[in-house]
């Protein structure tokens, strides 16, 4: 059966634009805010900037790293957005420090299932960190390197009211597999005897994972219980977000060590922005050393510029 | 600079007609037990809110519905008010849905107490 492009095309933005997502990750009677060190389940016209970062690596002895990166997301459709990253980080270890920008991301994500009365929302998105665009010594590739990723959001609302303080409970997560473009790098080196030998390094493909965990006072005061609470109280959402990198496939180099962090904060959330503030705790020495802090201010365009320049593309 | 003042501008006054609305108070509040059955329940949203698309139901611990009918108030357009049967002591679920002006859906489920 062959299909013409034109109906092609039509039935793509039937797909996409059915259903549409809402300007905020509001899902039913749950706003899920926008996470730090996980990206959230949902798609919006959205900046996030600056996001700073503070940290010890996990080299031996370990540096000290700063990153001061920017997001920006931009919906296509009513549920499809476009989204682009770049960071800039600083580094600074026993021989001197050096600076420069990170690998360019660009990726594109879908929210295809919203269910209200549950509060269940999923997305997938596939995402690009292009090679050559960033600084080789801080890290970034020669190559690209493609993750597809499923997100996924689930809110208590849905509980029986006898488990009432449990309903301002809501979990996130996503889980990305990183394939990057080059399943090795060789590089001339000199070895011990001074002959010339060959480096290789293998580019291990890496499941990215993480989740939240997350409790809303906003919820609380809306759905649960109105204690007459400070405005600026009932907007925090205290939160623990949980990030790994575990190594699955081509580890010879690498290993397979999961790596990650876990990440205690808080999230101050109005309907235009909201702020997050999170320590940044390694899992074990490999992850990094001592307790970094995070922080990210995030805009919500929908609600700050007006609807013409907001409003999705298609 | 100009990025800086244009953006602390459009956070001081975030554009209102567009978001969702939010329950910010009702009457009898949020989980609360009052002593006398009210007549009424008020829903005051943080935005104006459309009759279409909008509803309340108040139910009773047995799953009967106890509220008569709902209206947006004609003055205040971000108040629902919804009037109530005779309620006896007991708890009481309610049900709302809102939808604001730019079609952003939100609802919520809560409990009050109607005490003996």
């Amino acid at each position: 059966m062959r299909i013409g492009f034109h109906s092609a095309c039509a039935f793509g933005v039937a797909l996409f634009a059915a259903g549409g997502a809402q300007a905020h990750c509001l899902v039913g009677g749950r706003m899920f805010p926008s996470t730090l060190a996980i990206d959230d389940p949902c798609v919006n016209d959205e900046i996030a900037f600056p996001a700073l970062a503070v940290f010890g690596t996990g080299d031996r002895p370990a540096n000290r790293e700063i990153d001061v990166s920017a997001h920006y997301a931009k919906r296509v459709f009513g549920n499809v957005a476009l989204m682009v990253d770049r960071g800039w980080t600083r580094l600074s270890t026993p021989g001197g420090a050096r600076a420069g920008f990170g690998a360019l991301e660009t990726g594109v994500k879908w929210q295809f299932l919203t269910l209200p009365d549950p509060e269940l929302v999923m997305s997938v998105g596939f995402f690009t960190e292009w090679g050559k665009t960033g600084k080789l010594s801080l890290g970034a590739e020669r190559f690209n390197t493609y993750t597809p990723t499923f997100f996924f959001g689930k809110g208590f609302g849905d509980l029986p009211t006898d488990l009432n303080f449990l309903r301002p409970f809501a979990v996130t997560g996503q889980v990305g597999y990183a394939i990057p473009g080059w399943r090795r790098t060789v590089a001339p080196a000199l070895d011990e005897s001074g002959a010339l030998a060959f480096d290789i390094d293998r580019h291990p493909r890496v499941l990215n994972w993480g989740f939240s965990v997350q409790y809303s006072m906003s919820y609380l005061r809306q759905h649960v219980r109105d204690f007459d609470l400070p405005t600026t109280v009932n907007r925090l959402i205290p939160i623990v977000e949980f990030n790994f990198k575990t190594p699955l496939a081509n580890t010879l180099t690498s290993g397979r060590r999961t790596l990650g962090t876990v990440n205690p904060g808080v999230v101050y959330a109005t309907k235009a922005w909201q702020f997050g503030v999170e320590a940044i705790v390694p899992i074990n020495r490999a992850s990094g050393k001592g307790v970094g802090v995070q922080a990210q201010l995030h805009l919500i365009l929908d609600e700050i510029l007006p609807p013409a320049l907001t409003r999705p593309l298609f | 600079m100009r990025i800086a003042t244009a953006l602390a501008l459009a956070l001081a006054a975030p554009n209102a007609a567009f978001g969702f609305a939010e329950l910010d108070r009702a009457e009898p509040r949020v989980g609360a037990t009052v002593a006398a059955p009210p007549s009424v329940l008020t829903l005051d949203f943080s935005e104006d809110v459309e009759h279409e698309g909008s509803s309340a139901q108040v139910r009773d611990r047995g799953g009967a519905r106890v509220d008569r009918d709902m209206r947006i108030d004609p003055r205040l357009h971000h108040r629902m008010i919804v009037r109530l049967k005779p309620l006896a002591p007991g708890e009481y679920t309610v049900v709302w849905r809102a939808r604001s002006h730019d079609g952003d859906d939100t609802q919520g489920r809560f409990v009050f107490t109607v005490g003996r």
